[in-house]
Protein backbone atom coordinates (compact mmCIF):
# COMPACT_ATOMS: atom_id res chain seq x y z
CA UNK A 1 0.00 0.00 0.00
CA UNK A 2 2.56 2.66 1.01
CA UNK A 3 4.62 1.42 -2.18
CA UNK A 4 1.46 2.51 -4.37
CA UNK A 5 1.43 5.52 -2.63
CA UNK A 6 4.71 6.01 -3.06
CA UNK A 7 4.36 5.45 -6.57
CA UNK A 8 1.59 7.74 -6.72
CA UNK A 9 3.85 10.45 -5.29
CA UNK A 10 6.69 9.89 -7.84
CA UNK A 11 4.44 10.22 -11.08
CA UNK A 12 2.68 13.26 -9.50
CA UNK A 13 5.62 15.27 -8.30
CA UNK A 14 7.77 13.94 -11.24
CA UNK A 15 4.63 14.23 -13.48
CA UNK A 16 4.60 17.93 -12.37
CA UNK A 17 8.60 19.31 -12.66
CA UNK A 18 8.49 17.87 -15.85
CA UNK A 19 4.99 19.82 -16.90
CA UNK A 20 6.66 23.18 -15.31
CA UNK A 21 9.79 22.44 -17.40
CA UNK A 22 8.47 21.93 -20.51
CA UNK A 23 5.73 24.66 -20.26
CA UNK A 24 8.97 27.22 -19.34
CA UNK A 25 10.89 26.01 -22.06
CA UNK A 26 8.19 26.72 -24.69
CA UNK A 27 6.92 30.14 -22.84
CA UNK A 28 10.23 31.71 -22.18
CA UNK A 29 10.23 33.34 -25.81
CA UNK A 30 7.12 35.47 -24.75
CA UNK A 31 8.42 35.94 -21.34
CA UNK A 32 10.00 39.02 -20.47
CA UNK A 33 13.17 38.58 -20.16
CA UNK A 34 16.48 40.34 -20.56
CA UNK A 35 18.45 39.35 -23.68
CA UNK A 36 20.21 36.36 -22.56
CA UNK A 37 23.08 37.16 -24.72
CA UNK A 38 23.17 41.03 -23.69
CA UNK A 39 26.47 42.05 -21.96
CA UNK A 40 27.31 43.55 -18.58
CA UNK A 41 31.06 44.33 -18.69
CA UNK A 42 30.95 46.19 -15.43
CA UNK A 43 28.83 43.78 -13.57
CA UNK A 44 30.78 40.43 -14.30
CA UNK A 45 29.55 38.24 -12.07
CA UNK A 46 27.80 39.95 -9.98
CA UNK A 47 25.58 38.02 -7.03
CA UNK A 48 21.62 37.43 -7.47
CA UNK A 49 19.73 40.77 -6.37
CA UNK A 50 16.23 42.27 -7.07
CA UNK A 51 17.32 43.34 -10.86
CA UNK A 52 19.28 39.36 -11.62
CA UNK A 53 17.66 37.54 -9.44
CA UNK A 54 19.72 34.29 -10.08
CA UNK A 55 22.98 36.59 -10.57
CA UNK A 56 25.10 37.28 -13.44
CA UNK A 57 27.62 35.12 -15.39
CA UNK A 58 30.71 35.56 -17.64
CA UNK A 59 30.58 39.05 -18.75
CA UNK A 60 27.77 40.31 -17.32
CA UNK A 61 25.08 37.50 -18.85
CA UNK A 62 21.98 37.05 -16.78
CA UNK A 63 21.63 34.30 -15.41
CA UNK A 64 17.83 33.87 -15.01
CA UNK A 65 17.46 34.65 -19.03
CA UNK A 66 20.19 31.63 -19.74
CA UNK A 67 18.87 29.19 -16.97
CA UNK A 68 15.28 29.80 -19.10
CA UNK A 69 16.80 29.57 -22.38
CA UNK A 70 19.25 26.94 -21.69
CA UNK A 71 16.14 24.44 -20.58
CA UNK A 72 14.72 25.51 -23.76
CA UNK A 73 17.69 23.81 -25.45
CA UNK A 74 18.24 20.83 -22.82
CA UNK A 75 14.62 19.75 -23.18
CA UNK A 76 14.33 20.42 -27.03
CA UNK A 77 17.57 18.33 -27.62
CA UNK A 78 16.64 15.81 -25.89
CA UNK A 79 13.01 15.27 -26.47
CA UNK A 80 13.95 15.27 -30.27
CA UNK A 81 17.13 12.70 -29.83
CA UNK A 82 14.49 10.70 -27.49
CA UNK A 83 11.60 10.44 -29.99
CA UNK A 84 13.72 9.67 -33.25
CA UNK A 85 16.01 7.35 -30.85
CA UNK A 86 13.01 5.76 -29.83
CA UNK A 87 11.19 5.24 -32.91
CA UNK A 88 14.18 3.71 -34.73
CA UNK A 89 14.29 1.52 -31.75
CA UNK A 90 11.05 0.46 -31.84
CA UNK A 91 11.25 -0.12 -35.25
CA UNK A 92 13.84 -1.93 -35.96
CA UNK A 93 14.02 -3.85 -32.23
CA UNK A 94 10.59 -5.10 -32.83
CA UNK A 95 11.28 -6.40 -36.34
CA UNK A 96 14.16 -7.98 -35.32
CA UNK A 97 12.65 -9.54 -32.44
CA UNK A 98 9.17 -10.97 -34.32
CA UNK A 99 11.19 -12.18 -38.07
CA UNK A 100 13.92 -13.49 -36.28
CA UNK A 101 17.15 -14.97 -38.47
CA UNK A 102 20.36 -13.35 -39.97
CA UNK A 103 18.48 -9.48 -40.06
CA UNK A 104 18.05 -10.19 -36.26
CA UNK A 105 21.60 -11.52 -35.70
CA UNK A 106 23.03 -8.73 -37.70
CA UNK A 107 21.38 -6.34 -35.61
CA UNK A 108 21.99 -8.21 -32.21
CA UNK A 109 26.18 -7.81 -33.37
CA UNK A 110 25.75 -4.11 -34.03
CA UNK A 111 24.12 -3.37 -30.39
CA UNK A 112 27.03 -5.46 -28.98
CA UNK A 113 29.58 -3.76 -30.92
CA UNK A 114 28.04 -0.13 -29.72
CA UNK A 115 28.01 -1.88 -25.94
CA UNK A 116 31.66 -3.47 -26.56
CA UNK A 117 32.30 0.69 -25.78
CA UNK A 118 31.52 2.84 -22.49
CA UNK A 119 28.80 5.34 -23.73
CA UNK A 120 29.96 8.31 -23.01
CA UNK A 121 33.30 7.92 -24.74
CA UNK A 122 31.49 6.79 -27.64
CA UNK A 123 29.97 10.27 -27.67
CA UNK A 124 32.69 12.44 -26.41
CA UNK A 125 34.35 10.75 -29.58
CA UNK A 126 31.64 11.35 -32.55
CA UNK A 127 31.04 15.18 -31.02
CA UNK A 128 34.64 15.86 -31.61
CA UNK A 129 34.84 14.36 -35.15
CA UNK A 130 31.45 16.40 -35.97
CA UNK A 131 31.80 19.71 -34.50
CA UNK A 132 30.26 21.63 -31.77
CA UNK A 133 26.18 22.42 -32.96
CA UNK A 134 22.75 21.46 -32.00
CA UNK A 135 22.33 19.47 -34.47
CA UNK A 136 25.55 17.22 -34.66
CA UNK A 137 24.99 16.72 -30.85
CA UNK A 138 21.37 15.43 -31.83
CA UNK A 139 23.19 13.06 -34.27
CA UNK A 140 25.34 11.78 -31.65
CA UNK A 141 22.89 11.53 -29.49
CA UNK A 142 20.27 9.63 -31.53
CA UNK A 143 23.37 7.47 -33.42
CA UNK A 144 24.91 6.00 -29.15
CA UNK A 145 21.14 5.35 -28.10
CA UNK A 146 19.25 3.90 -30.08
CA UNK A 147 20.44 0.13 -29.49
CA UNK A 148 18.93 0.65 -25.78
CA UNK A 149 15.54 0.84 -26.94
CA UNK A 150 16.25 -1.55 -30.21
CA UNK A 151 17.06 -4.05 -27.30
CA UNK A 152 14.65 -3.69 -24.80
CA UNK A 153 11.68 -3.56 -28.17
CA UNK A 154 13.82 -6.65 -29.79
CA UNK A 155 13.29 -8.51 -26.26
CA UNK A 156 9.65 -7.96 -25.29
CA UNK A 157 8.83 -8.53 -28.86
CA UNK A 158 10.39 -12.02 -28.55
CA UNK A 159 7.82 -12.93 -25.59
CA UNK A 160 4.57 -11.48 -27.54
CA UNK A 161 5.34 -13.21 -30.62
CA UNK A 162 4.23 -16.25 -28.88
CA UNK A 163 1.05 -14.79 -27.74
CA UNK A 164 -2.30 -16.30 -28.90
CA UNK A 165 -3.53 -13.43 -30.68
CA UNK A 166 -0.22 -12.98 -32.96
CA UNK A 167 -0.76 -16.57 -34.07
CA UNK A 168 -4.50 -15.51 -34.99
CA UNK A 169 -3.50 -12.41 -37.09
CA UNK A 170 -0.67 -14.68 -38.72
CA UNK A 171 -3.46 -17.40 -39.33
CA UNK A 172 -6.39 -14.77 -40.55
CA UNK A 173 -2.96 -14.02 -43.79
CA UNK A 174 -1.96 -10.44 -41.47
CA UNK A 175 1.79 -9.37 -43.58
CA UNK A 176 4.87 -8.97 -41.64
CA UNK A 177 3.58 -5.22 -41.01
CA UNK A 178 0.15 -5.38 -40.42
CA UNK A 179 1.05 -7.44 -37.10
CA UNK A 180 3.82 -5.50 -36.32
CA UNK A 181 1.80 -2.23 -36.38
CA UNK A 182 -1.60 -3.32 -35.43
CA UNK A 183 -0.70 -6.22 -33.24
CA UNK A 184 2.81 -5.72 -31.84
CA UNK A 185 3.15 -2.15 -31.14
CA UNK A 186 0.07 -1.18 -29.20
CA UNK A 187 1.86 -3.74 -26.55
CA UNK A 188 5.18 -2.48 -26.83
CA UNK A 189 4.19 1.42 -26.35
CA UNK A 190 4.28 0.99 -22.56
CA UNK A 191 7.74 -0.31 -21.80
CA UNK A 192 8.70 2.35 -24.67
CA UNK A 193 7.48 5.23 -22.91
CA UNK A 194 9.12 3.97 -19.39
CA UNK A 195 12.48 3.51 -21.67
CA UNK A 196 11.64 7.12 -22.89
CA UNK A 197 11.36 9.27 -19.85
CA UNK A 198 14.46 7.22 -18.18
CA UNK A 199 16.14 8.00 -21.53
CA UNK A 200 15.00 11.70 -22.00
CA UNK A 201 17.08 11.84 -18.58
CA UNK A 202 20.14 10.60 -19.85
CA UNK A 203 20.07 12.93 -23.02
CA UNK A 204 19.81 15.80 -20.58
CA UNK A 205 22.65 14.63 -19.20
CA UNK A 206 24.41 13.85 -22.36
CA UNK A 207 23.77 17.17 -23.67
CA UNK A 208 25.15 18.89 -20.87
CA UNK A 209 28.14 17.00 -20.83
CA UNK A 210 28.60 17.40 -23.62
CA UNK A 211 28.35 21.18 -23.53
CA UNK A 212 30.33 21.37 -20.73
CA UNK A 213 33.64 19.67 -22.43
CA UNK A 214 33.17 22.39 -25.30
CA UNK A 215 31.55 19.75 -27.91
CA UNK A 216 28.51 20.59 -27.78
CA UNK A 217 26.14 23.60 -28.20
CA UNK A 218 28.35 26.45 -30.34
CA UNK A 219 29.64 29.08 -27.70
CA UNK A 220 27.45 31.24 -26.68
CA UNK A 221 24.33 29.20 -27.00
CA UNK A 222 22.20 29.41 -23.66
CA UNK A 223 23.38 25.64 -22.23
CA UNK A 224 23.36 24.82 -19.13
CA UNK A 225 26.56 22.77 -19.56
CA UNK A 226 28.65 25.49 -20.77
CA UNK A 227 27.27 27.70 -17.60
CA UNK A 228 28.70 25.16 -15.67
CA UNK A 229 31.99 25.20 -17.26
CA UNK A 230 31.98 29.01 -16.94
CA UNK A 231 31.34 28.29 -13.06
CA UNK A 232 34.07 26.05 -12.44
CA UNK A 233 36.83 28.72 -13.44
CA UNK A 234 34.94 31.04 -10.58
CA UNK A 235 33.92 28.96 -8.20
CA UNK A 236 35.64 30.50 -5.05
CA UNK A 237 34.49 33.97 -6.14
CA UNK A 238 31.53 33.58 -7.66
CA UNK A 239 29.84 30.40 -6.66
CA UNK A 240 26.45 30.93 -8.25
CA UNK A 241 27.69 30.22 -11.46
CA UNK A 242 27.97 27.05 -10.86
CA UNK A 243 24.65 26.55 -8.49
CA UNK A 244 21.91 27.92 -10.49
CA UNK A 245 22.53 26.21 -13.56
CA UNK A 246 23.26 22.76 -11.04
CA UNK A 247 19.68 23.01 -9.36
CA UNK A 248 18.27 23.69 -12.65
CA UNK A 249 19.86 20.66 -14.02
CA UNK A 250 19.56 18.54 -11.12
CA UNK A 251 15.74 19.21 -10.61
CA UNK A 252 15.06 18.46 -14.16
CA UNK A 253 16.51 15.05 -14.12
CA UNK A 254 15.17 13.94 -10.83
CA UNK A 255 11.73 14.91 -12.17
CA UNK A 256 12.35 12.84 -15.27
CA UNK A 257 13.64 10.01 -12.81
CA UNK A 258 10.12 10.51 -10.49
CA UNK A 259 8.16 10.25 -13.68
CA UNK A 260 10.18 7.21 -14.86
CA UNK A 261 9.45 5.58 -11.39
CA UNK A 262 6.05 6.61 -11.36
CA UNK A 263 5.21 5.36 -15.12
CA UNK A 264 6.75 2.04 -14.44
CA UNK A 265 5.04 1.12 -11.37
CA UNK A 266 1.48 2.29 -13.45
CA UNK A 267 2.53 -0.04 -15.90
CA UNK A 268 4.29 -3.08 -13.89
CA UNK A 269 3.33 -3.51 -10.85
CA UNK A 270 5.69 -6.41 -9.95
CA UNK A 271 8.65 -3.88 -9.99
CA UNK A 272 7.80 -1.42 -7.48
CA UNK B 1 35.71 -22.89 -17.34
CA UNK B 2 39.00 -23.39 -19.27
CA UNK B 3 36.98 -23.33 -22.06
CA UNK B 4 34.21 -21.37 -21.65
CA UNK B 5 36.79 -18.48 -20.96
CA UNK B 6 38.66 -19.32 -24.29
CA UNK B 7 36.13 -19.11 -26.23
CA UNK B 8 34.61 -15.79 -24.45
CA UNK B 9 38.16 -14.44 -25.73
CA UNK B 10 37.76 -16.04 -28.99
CA UNK B 11 34.30 -14.33 -29.36
CA UNK B 12 35.79 -10.43 -28.06
CA UNK B 13 38.01 -10.25 -31.36
CA UNK B 14 35.89 -9.66 -33.83
CA UNK B 15 33.83 -6.64 -31.45
CA UNK B 16 37.36 -5.36 -30.22
CA UNK B 17 38.92 -5.10 -33.99
CA UNK B 18 35.03 -3.59 -34.89
CA UNK B 19 35.39 -1.00 -32.39
CA UNK B 20 39.31 -0.12 -33.09
CA UNK B 21 38.42 0.05 -36.43
CA UNK B 22 35.29 2.46 -36.38
CA UNK B 23 37.43 4.72 -33.85
CA UNK B 24 40.11 4.11 -36.82
CA UNK B 25 38.17 5.90 -39.20
CA UNK B 26 36.00 7.91 -37.07
CA UNK B 27 39.42 9.74 -35.93
CA UNK B 28 40.62 10.38 -39.58
CA UNK B 29 37.38 12.60 -40.24
CA UNK B 30 37.82 14.86 -37.22
CA UNK B 31 38.17 18.59 -38.71
CA UNK B 32 41.72 19.99 -38.53
CA UNK B 33 45.57 18.75 -39.09
CA UNK B 34 47.73 17.39 -36.42
CA UNK B 35 50.43 18.47 -38.78
CA UNK B 36 49.58 22.19 -38.32
CA UNK B 37 48.36 21.96 -34.79
CA UNK B 38 52.10 21.37 -34.06
CA UNK B 39 53.60 23.42 -36.01
CA UNK B 40 51.37 26.34 -36.46
CA UNK B 41 49.67 27.85 -39.23
CA UNK B 42 52.92 29.84 -39.79
CA UNK B 43 54.85 26.56 -40.09
CA UNK B 44 56.93 26.37 -44.04
CA UNK B 45 54.99 23.94 -45.94
CA UNK B 46 58.76 21.52 -46.52
CA UNK B 47 58.52 21.26 -42.63
CA UNK B 48 55.03 20.49 -42.66
CA UNK B 49 55.47 17.96 -45.58
CA UNK B 50 58.73 16.28 -43.99
CA UNK B 51 56.69 15.82 -40.39
CA UNK B 52 53.99 14.32 -42.26
CA UNK B 53 56.18 11.79 -43.74
CA UNK B 54 57.75 10.97 -40.77
CA UNK B 55 54.86 10.65 -38.49
CA UNK B 56 53.48 8.39 -41.93
CA UNK B 57 50.45 11.14 -42.06
CA UNK B 58 51.61 10.93 -45.73
CA UNK B 59 50.75 7.22 -46.51
CA UNK B 60 47.05 6.40 -47.78
CA UNK B 61 44.60 5.65 -44.87
CA UNK B 62 44.31 1.63 -45.42
CA UNK B 63 48.56 1.80 -45.34
CA UNK B 64 48.32 3.92 -41.84
CA UNK B 65 45.61 1.35 -40.70
CA UNK B 66 47.86 -1.78 -41.15
CA UNK B 67 50.57 0.10 -39.70
CA UNK B 68 48.31 0.88 -36.72
CA UNK B 69 48.31 -3.11 -36.28
CA UNK B 70 51.86 -3.70 -37.26
CA UNK B 71 52.74 -1.23 -34.00
CA UNK B 72 50.29 -3.02 -31.53
CA UNK B 73 52.22 -6.60 -32.53
CA UNK B 74 55.94 -4.62 -32.12
CA UNK B 75 54.33 -3.94 -28.61
CA UNK B 76 54.97 0.24 -28.83
CA UNK B 77 51.82 0.64 -30.19
CA UNK B 78 52.71 3.90 -32.49
CA UNK B 79 54.58 6.62 -31.46
CA UNK B 80 51.97 9.56 -29.89
CA UNK B 81 51.87 12.84 -32.25
CA UNK B 82 51.79 15.02 -29.04
CA UNK B 83 54.14 13.72 -26.59
CA UNK B 84 56.70 11.78 -29.24
CA UNK B 85 56.28 8.61 -26.87
CA UNK B 86 55.58 4.99 -27.49
CA UNK B 87 51.55 4.96 -26.94
CA UNK B 88 51.98 1.93 -24.70
CA UNK B 89 54.39 3.27 -22.50
CA UNK B 90 51.73 6.81 -21.85
CA UNK B 91 48.88 4.46 -21.50
CA UNK B 92 50.44 2.72 -19.06
CA UNK B 93 51.99 5.91 -17.14
CA UNK B 94 48.24 6.79 -16.66
CA UNK B 95 46.40 3.72 -15.93
CA UNK B 96 47.59 3.89 -12.02
CA UNK B 97 45.84 6.93 -11.52
CA UNK B 98 42.81 5.53 -13.44
CA UNK B 99 42.73 2.12 -11.75
CA UNK B 100 43.51 3.88 -8.09
CA UNK B 101 40.16 5.90 -8.38
CA UNK B 102 38.35 3.46 -10.30
CA UNK B 103 38.56 1.53 -7.06
CA UNK B 104 38.85 3.52 -4.42
CA UNK B 105 35.40 5.28 -5.80
CA UNK B 106 33.44 1.85 -6.16
CA UNK B 107 34.87 0.90 -2.53
CA UNK B 108 32.99 3.81 -1.66
CA UNK B 109 29.72 3.23 -3.85
CA UNK B 110 29.51 -0.40 -2.14
CA UNK B 111 30.34 0.69 1.13
CA UNK B 112 27.19 3.94 0.97
CA UNK B 113 25.03 1.47 -1.14
CA UNK B 114 25.12 -1.40 0.67
CA UNK B 115 23.78 -1.11 3.95
CA UNK B 116 21.16 1.08 3.08
CA UNK B 117 19.55 -0.97 0.01
CA UNK B 118 19.90 -4.17 2.15
CA UNK B 119 18.18 -1.97 5.13
CA UNK B 120 15.30 -0.27 2.97
CA UNK B 121 14.73 -4.11 1.50
CA UNK B 122 14.52 -5.68 5.18
CA UNK B 123 11.95 -2.46 6.40
CA UNK B 124 10.35 -2.05 3.02
CA UNK B 125 8.00 1.17 2.97
CA UNK B 126 9.85 2.13 6.61
CA UNK B 127 11.40 5.88 7.21
CA UNK B 128 14.57 3.91 6.00
CA UNK B 129 13.41 3.11 2.94
CA UNK B 130 12.17 6.59 1.96
CA UNK B 131 15.56 7.53 2.96
CA UNK B 132 17.34 5.16 1.15
CA UNK B 133 15.12 5.81 -2.44
CA UNK B 134 15.50 9.46 -1.96
CA UNK B 135 19.04 8.69 -1.64
CA UNK B 136 19.57 6.49 -4.70
CA UNK B 137 17.46 9.20 -6.73
CA UNK B 138 19.78 11.93 -5.78
CA UNK B 139 22.94 9.77 -6.55
CA UNK B 140 21.26 8.93 -10.05
CA UNK B 141 20.08 12.43 -11.09
CA UNK B 142 22.66 15.05 -10.18
CA UNK B 143 25.86 14.60 -12.22
CA UNK B 144 29.21 14.65 -11.86
CA UNK B 145 30.22 18.06 -12.59
CA UNK B 146 27.36 19.46 -10.38
CA UNK B 147 28.42 17.44 -7.00
CA UNK B 148 32.31 18.09 -8.26
CA UNK B 149 32.23 21.76 -7.58
CA UNK B 150 29.40 21.79 -4.85
CA UNK B 151 32.13 19.19 -2.95
CA UNK B 152 34.94 21.28 -3.85
CA UNK B 153 32.90 24.91 -2.62
CA UNK B 154 32.44 23.14 0.78
CA UNK B 155 34.87 20.89 1.26
CA UNK B 156 38.39 22.57 -0.19
CA UNK B 157 37.04 26.27 -0.11
CA UNK B 158 35.60 26.21 3.38
CA UNK B 159 36.35 23.69 5.30
CA UNK B 160 40.23 23.18 3.71
CA UNK B 161 40.00 19.58 4.40
CA UNK B 162 41.04 18.44 1.10
CA UNK B 163 42.98 19.79 -1.98
CA UNK B 164 41.19 21.20 -4.85
CA UNK B 165 42.70 19.05 -7.72
CA UNK B 166 46.09 17.13 -8.48
CA UNK B 167 47.23 14.08 -7.78
CA UNK B 168 49.57 11.84 -5.95
CA UNK B 169 48.58 11.91 -1.93
CA UNK B 170 45.63 10.56 -0.63
CA UNK B 171 44.40 13.91 -0.15
CA UNK B 172 43.83 14.32 -3.36
CA UNK B 173 42.44 11.18 -3.86
CA UNK B 174 39.60 11.81 -1.65
CA UNK B 175 37.19 13.83 -3.60
CA UNK B 176 37.05 13.27 -6.75
CA UNK B 177 36.66 9.16 -5.50
CA UNK B 178 34.18 10.10 -2.93
CA UNK B 179 32.15 12.60 -5.96
CA UNK B 180 32.36 9.42 -8.20
CA UNK B 181 31.45 7.20 -5.21
CA UNK B 182 28.03 9.03 -4.97
CA UNK B 183 27.09 8.93 -7.82
CA UNK B 184 28.06 4.98 -8.43
CA UNK B 185 26.08 4.15 -4.81
CA UNK B 186 22.84 5.73 -6.24
CA UNK B 187 22.35 3.30 -9.06
CA UNK B 188 24.25 0.36 -6.89
CA UNK B 189 21.28 1.01 -3.65
CA UNK B 190 18.62 0.89 -6.41
CA UNK B 191 19.65 -2.16 -7.60
CA UNK B 192 20.39 -3.95 -4.20
CA UNK B 193 17.47 -2.64 -2.40
CA UNK B 194 15.31 -4.01 -5.48
CA UNK B 195 17.01 -7.42 -5.91
CA UNK B 196 17.11 -7.82 -1.98
CA UNK B 197 13.16 -7.45 -1.94
CA UNK B 198 12.79 -9.54 -4.56
CA UNK B 199 15.03 -12.63 -3.06
CA UNK B 200 13.37 -12.00 -0.15
CA UNK B 201 9.69 -12.87 -1.26
CA UNK B 202 11.51 -16.13 -2.42
CA UNK B 203 10.44 -19.92 -0.74
CA UNK B 204 14.01 -20.24 0.38
CA UNK B 205 13.95 -17.36 2.56
CA UNK B 206 10.36 -18.31 3.98
CA UNK B 207 11.96 -21.87 4.95
CA UNK B 208 15.11 -20.69 6.10
CA UNK B 209 13.11 -18.05 8.41
CA UNK B 210 10.90 -21.55 9.79
CA UNK B 211 13.90 -23.35 10.46
CA UNK B 212 14.63 -20.65 12.84
CA UNK B 213 17.99 -19.18 11.37
CA UNK B 214 19.06 -16.03 12.78
CA UNK B 215 17.86 -13.16 10.82
CA UNK B 216 21.60 -12.11 10.11
CA UNK B 217 22.29 -15.23 8.54
CA UNK B 218 19.19 -15.43 6.51
CA UNK B 219 19.75 -11.81 5.37
CA UNK B 220 23.22 -12.27 4.32
CA UNK B 221 23.44 -16.36 3.95
CA UNK B 222 20.55 -16.58 1.65
CA UNK B 223 18.53 -13.84 0.47
CA UNK B 224 22.46 -11.28 -0.03
CA UNK B 225 24.13 -13.81 -1.94
CA UNK B 226 21.32 -14.70 -4.31
CA UNK B 227 20.48 -11.34 -5.04
CA UNK B 228 24.57 -10.41 -5.98
CA UNK B 229 23.63 -11.50 -9.11
CA UNK B 230 22.41 -8.62 -11.16
CA UNK B 231 24.53 -6.51 -8.79
CA UNK B 232 27.64 -8.11 -9.63
CA UNK B 233 26.16 -7.23 -13.65
CA UNK B 234 25.82 -3.40 -12.60
CA UNK B 235 29.37 -3.14 -11.23
CA UNK B 236 31.01 -5.02 -13.78
CA UNK B 237 29.47 -2.18 -15.91
CA UNK B 238 30.49 0.21 -13.74
CA UNK B 239 33.87 -0.80 -13.10
CA UNK B 240 34.66 -1.49 -17.13
CA UNK B 241 33.17 2.62 -17.39
CA UNK B 242 35.32 3.57 -14.82
CA UNK B 243 38.62 2.00 -16.30
CA UNK B 244 38.05 3.54 -19.67
CA UNK B 245 38.43 6.83 -17.85
CA UNK B 246 36.18 9.29 -16.24
CA UNK B 247 36.66 11.54 -18.63
CA UNK B 248 34.61 14.47 -16.32
CA UNK B 249 35.67 13.18 -13.49
CA UNK B 250 39.69 13.52 -13.92
CA UNK B 251 39.28 16.75 -16.14
CA UNK B 252 37.56 18.53 -13.58
CA UNK B 253 40.28 17.43 -10.54
CA UNK B 254 43.21 17.65 -12.61
CA UNK B 255 43.75 13.18 -12.60
CA UNK B 256 46.16 12.02 -15.03
CA UNK B 257 44.26 9.20 -15.98
CA UNK B 258 43.08 7.34 -19.10
CA UNK B 259 39.70 9.43 -19.58
CA UNK B 260 41.81 13.05 -19.62
CA UNK B 261 44.48 11.41 -21.97
CA UNK B 262 41.97 10.08 -24.38
CA UNK B 263 39.80 13.59 -24.42
CA UNK B 264 43.29 15.30 -24.95
CA UNK B 265 44.30 13.00 -27.16
CA UNK B 266 40.88 13.63 -29.18
CA UNK B 267 41.61 17.19 -28.81
CA UNK B 268 45.07 17.64 -30.38
CA UNK B 269 44.26 14.95 -33.13
CA UNK B 270 47.03 12.88 -31.72
CA UNK B 271 45.20 9.78 -34.61
CA UNK B 272 47.76 6.94 -32.90
CA UNK B 273 47.25 7.77 -29.21
CA UNK B 274 43.52 8.17 -29.73
CA UNK B 275 44.03 4.63 -31.24
CA UNK B 276 45.93 3.29 -28.91
CA UNK B 277 43.42 4.13 -25.91
CA UNK B 278 40.27 2.75 -27.56
CA UNK B 279 41.97 -0.54 -27.71
CA UNK B 280 43.02 -0.87 -24.51
CA UNK B 281 39.54 0.38 -23.38
CA UNK B 282 37.81 -2.07 -25.62
CA UNK B 283 40.31 -4.65 -24.33
CA UNK B 284 39.88 -3.75 -20.49
CA UNK B 285 36.06 -3.71 -21.27
CA UNK B 286 35.63 -7.39 -22.68
CA UNK B 287 37.91 -8.69 -19.85
CA UNK B 288 35.83 -7.00 -16.75
CA UNK B 289 32.72 -8.84 -18.81
CA UNK B 290 34.30 -11.81 -18.43
CA UNK B 291 35.59 -11.36 -15.20
CA UNK B 292 31.82 -10.62 -14.18
CA UNK B 293 30.49 -13.88 -16.00
CA UNK B 294 33.60 -15.93 -13.99
CA UNK B 295 31.99 -14.51 -10.87
CA UNK B 296 28.55 -15.57 -11.41
CA UNK B 297 29.96 -19.20 -10.95
CA UNK B 298 31.34 -18.10 -7.82
CA UNK B 299 28.35 -16.19 -5.93
CA UNK B 300 25.27 -18.67 -7.74
CA UNK B 301 27.06 -22.31 -8.11
CA UNK B 302 23.49 -23.24 -10.58
CA UNK B 303 25.28 -21.05 -12.83
CA UNK B 304 27.25 -23.36 -15.02
CA UNK B 305 29.33 -22.55 -17.96
CA UNK B 306 29.15 -26.21 -19.75
CA UNK B 307 25.59 -26.12 -21.33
Amino acid sequence: MKAQRRGQASLWIGGGVVAVMILVSLLTPLLPFSDPQALRLSEQYARPSWTHPFGLGENGIDLLSQVFWGARLSLGVGLGSVFVSAFVGLFLGSWAGYKRGRWDDILMRLVDLLYAFPGILLVVALAAVLGPSVRNMMIVMIATSWAGYARLMRGVTLSLREREYVHAAEAQGASTWRVLVFHLWPNLWAPLVVQMTFGLGGAIMVESSLSFLGLGAPAGTPSWGQLLNQGREVLTTASHVVIVPGVALALTILGLNLLGDGLRDRFDPKTR
Amino acid sequence: MGSFIFRRLLAAIPVIVGVVTLVFFLVHFIPGDPVEMMLGDAAAVADKIHLRHILGLDLPLPQQYLLFWKNIFNGTWGTSIAFSRPVLSLILDRFGATLLLSFTSLVIGVLLSFPLGVNAARHAGSKTDTFSVGFSLLGMSVPIYVVAPVAILIFSVNLRIFPVAGYGTLAHLALPALCLGFGLSGILTRMVRTSMLECLGEDYVRTARSKGLAERDVLFKHALRNAMIPVITIMGNMLGGLLAGAVITETLFDWPGIGKLFFSAFQSRDYPLVQGVVLWIAVSYVLINLLVDILYSLVDPRVRFDS
